[in-house]
């Protein structure tokens, strides 16, 4: 009786312990280390395009540093099984397959450890280059693994010195925005001129790049089409530059400067008067540069109105005119607004080098996003809202160059036998 | 006899029982985690409440060392805290000596762990327990050291501020601390999220623990709403070693890509 007592109070009592709920503990981990995703790009049954196709896929996917691809070639696609043994050493398998009629590329991404699908499409052949179809192709895999659109395709423009014979002057340039060997590089202007302050319009339909142009009398504005065509749009005595279109494109805010004063001017076309339009939005008490007509209809500018030489940041109402101050100290220039994020980024002198910094709307906080050795001078936003490109400057020379706009991370796009500058990111 | 006995203890192991005599189920909350605050374990009581915590009141008297004076318990008085300015680490877990005292804290924890009534019941003597590892700066002379008990808690009483920094644990508080930085330890060792994510990229996880301390249920409570992000926690939950204490639990984790934050 004793030992049965005793035999079921022990089994009593450990499994009166083992049903106990467990207990639910949050824990927060931070990283301590980074480490690069490794993908494996199996090939079914590939041919030299295929080979070429998937070596263009695995330069633009490794860009960014954040994946590291490996090729490998397979008579067929891989089970479950196989899948799930190669997750060990990868995390994700991509698949690619070409088709010849029509003349296609298949791709599919799986997750090695869950052997299940997690992105596929067929890519239809594009006639013209094939970098702008890698890029596009790559642009449909980014979106699979990072849940946001791709940015390969995208164009940047930016001015690119020359030396000629009639002396230095700057080409306009676009090119892929991450296309560091320059394939995809076109050559919008090329006039033996000075040009600077490019900036895009807002139809990504009809992309129209506006820059300005240093002639013997002023600095005139002018806009170019995808296809090279030219056409002057302001031709004021001064300086006449940095157009920014408003949200609804009806708008078009530009910083004209005239007997030594910068102001900024609203701009429309009067369709009855069958003329345009300019009406001064600053009050004329100092320079007022920089403008920025953002996606929450602000105006944002730099101005050197509260300190003499030291430019701080503020932003004005286009209906209301009233100015606001987001910077009062340091040197602050050329604002950018992201819709996207809803973030400011802009420049300020730190330890007399200029360095990104961004300002969050919806928590007032200013932060460095850049801490290098280098200089920048231009930024402008991704459509995506998750990369700036600037134009970086150091001993080596000025490049333009993609920056991660949440780690800071610089990734050249042009070399540095190059000397590039006032990059613009078509939205 | 032997039936009646039988059904009482049935009804213990029923009713009564919890499983805590098999194992200490360790609630870890993170009311309790920033290291700059400086921290006293009072062994003898098991859990100090959350409200005891959040006014920072000290549920048993402390005694304060100086440099000087000798050991002298001080006595309660609800708002003269003395608290100490250097961070103080959570002292060694020390058992109660006899089983007394352990009966006279459950008593004590069915009421509730106010401050003024604790100081009441029991004599200012008896109670101090809390522990207080002097800071390595502070240097106790050895005649003084001779005369410390060895469960006094030692503060440098010269630098000592009043200020209600300090938190006041139980001793199952301090093994929650403790497997709570184990757990940390291990998870941080592994985790390795690819570069370029900012620090509000997170993603919450819930992982069910066998008692062989091998994974058995994996759960994405929380997308990061990034694949790979995604991908990358369940890669590395699959590689973390928990330690023992850990086994047999549901844990819930919170993968956070903010690399600049760096503990030691």
């Amino acid at each position: 009786m004793n030992k049965l007592f005793f035999l079921h109070l022990f089994f009593l009592f450990t499994v009166s312990a083992q049903q106990m709920p467990p207990v639910m503990s949050p824990i927060m981990i931070n990283a301590m280390q980074v480490q690069t995703v490794d993908v494996l790009c199996v090939l079914i049954a590939p041919d030299q395009q295929l080979r070429e196709v998937a070596a263009l896929i695995k330069q633009d996917l490794e860009f960014t540093k954040q994946l590291s691809l490996t090729i490998t070639e397979r008579p067929k696609v891989m089970n479950a099984q196989e899948l799930q043994k190669l997750a060990t050493r990868y995390t994700f398998i991509l698949f690619l397959t070409k088709q010849n009629e029509p003349d296609a590329i298949e791709w599919r991404l799986y997750d090695a450890d869950q052997a299940a699908m997690i992105g596929g499409k067929r890519a239809l052949y594009q006639p013209g280059l094939l970098q702008d179809w890698i890029d596009h192709i790559a642009d449909q895999i980014w979106h699979a693994l990072m849940g946001t659109p791709g940015f390969f395709s995208t164009k940047i423009a930016y001015c690119k010195q020359v030396e000629k014979k009639s002396g230095r002057c700057t080409m306009i340039c676009t090119r892929n925005a991450a296309d560091c060997k320059g394939v995809t590089e076109k050559v919008l202007v090329d006039n033996a001129k000075i040009h600077i302050a490019l900036r895009w319009n807002r139809n990504a339909q009809h992309p129209l790049l506006l820059y300005s142009e240093c002639t013997p009398r002023n600095v005139r504005m002018c806009v170019v089409t995808a296809q090279g065509q030219k056409r002057i749009v302001s031709n004021f005595d001064g300086i006449n530059m940095q157009a920014s279109y408003a949200p609804d494109e009806q708008y078009v805010v530009v910083c004209l400067v005239r007997n030594g004063n910068s102001d900024l001017y609203k701009f429309h076309f009067d369709e009855q008067q069958h003329k345009g339009i300019y009406e001064q939005l600053t009050p004329g008490d100092g320079s007022y540069f920089d403008p920025w007509w953002a996606d929450n209809n602000r105006i944002y500018f730099s101005s050197d109105v509260l300190h003499d030489h030291e430019p701080s940041i503020g932003y004005l109402e286009p209906d209301t005119k009233k100015v606001t101050w987001i910077t009062t100290q340091g040197f602050c220039t050329t604002p950018v607004y992201c819709g996207k994020n809803k973030k400011l980024a802009y420049l300020k002198k730190i330890d007399g080098l200029m360095q990104i910094m961004l300002f969050d709307e919806r928590t007032n906080k200013h932060t460095q996003l850049t801490k290098d050795n280098s200089s920048k001078s231009t930024c402008s936003w991704s459509g995506c809202g998750n990369y700036l490109v600037v134009a970086v400057e150091d001993q080596t020379g000025r490049r333009i160059a993609l920056c991660n706009a949440k780690s800071g991370q610089l990734y050249a796009v042009t070399g540095d036998n190059q000397i590039c500058y006032h990059p613009a990111w078509q939205g | 006899m032997m039936v009646v006995l039988w059904h009482l203890m049935l009804l213990w192991l029923v009713i009564g029982y919890r499983g805590s005599l098999y194992q200490h189920h360790l609630i870890i909350d993170m009311l309790h985690y920033n290291k700059d605050i400086p921290t006293v374990v009072m062994p003898l009581i098991k859990k100090v409440t959350p409200t005891a915590r959040k006014q920072s009141v000290p549920a048993t008297p402390s005694i304060t060392v100086s440099k000087e004076t000798k050991v002298q318990p001080t006595p309660v008085q609800k708002n003269n805290i003395k608290a100490v300015t250097d961070p103080v680490i959570a002292a060694p877990l020390i058992a109660p000596k006899n089983k007394k005292t352990t009966t006279k804290e459950k008593k004590k924890e069915k009421a509730p762990a106010a401050p003024e009534k604790a100081d009441k019941t029991v004599p200012a003597e008896k109670k101090v327990t809390a522990i207080k590892t002097a800071p390595e700066k502070t240097t106790v002379p050895p005649e003084t050291q001779k005369e410390i008990p060895k469960e006094v808690p030692i503060t440098s009483a010269d630098t000592a501020e009043p200020t209600d920094a300090v938190v006041y644990i139980g001793r199952h508080d301090a093994q929650a601390q403790q497997l709570y930085d184990a757990v940390y330890e291990a998870v941080r060792i592994v985790w390795a999220p690819p570069p370029g994510f900012g620090s509000e990229v997170k993603a919450q996880v819930e992982i069910v623990l066998n008692w062989d301390g091998k994974l058995e249920k994996y759960t994405l409570l929380q997308s990061s709403g990034v694949p790979i992000f995604d991908a990358c926690v369940r890669r590395d939950s699959k590689k973390i070693e928990f330690p023992k204490g850990a086994w047999g639990k549901t844990w819930i984790l919170t993968f956070s890509n903010d690399t600049k934050v760096i503990y030691e």
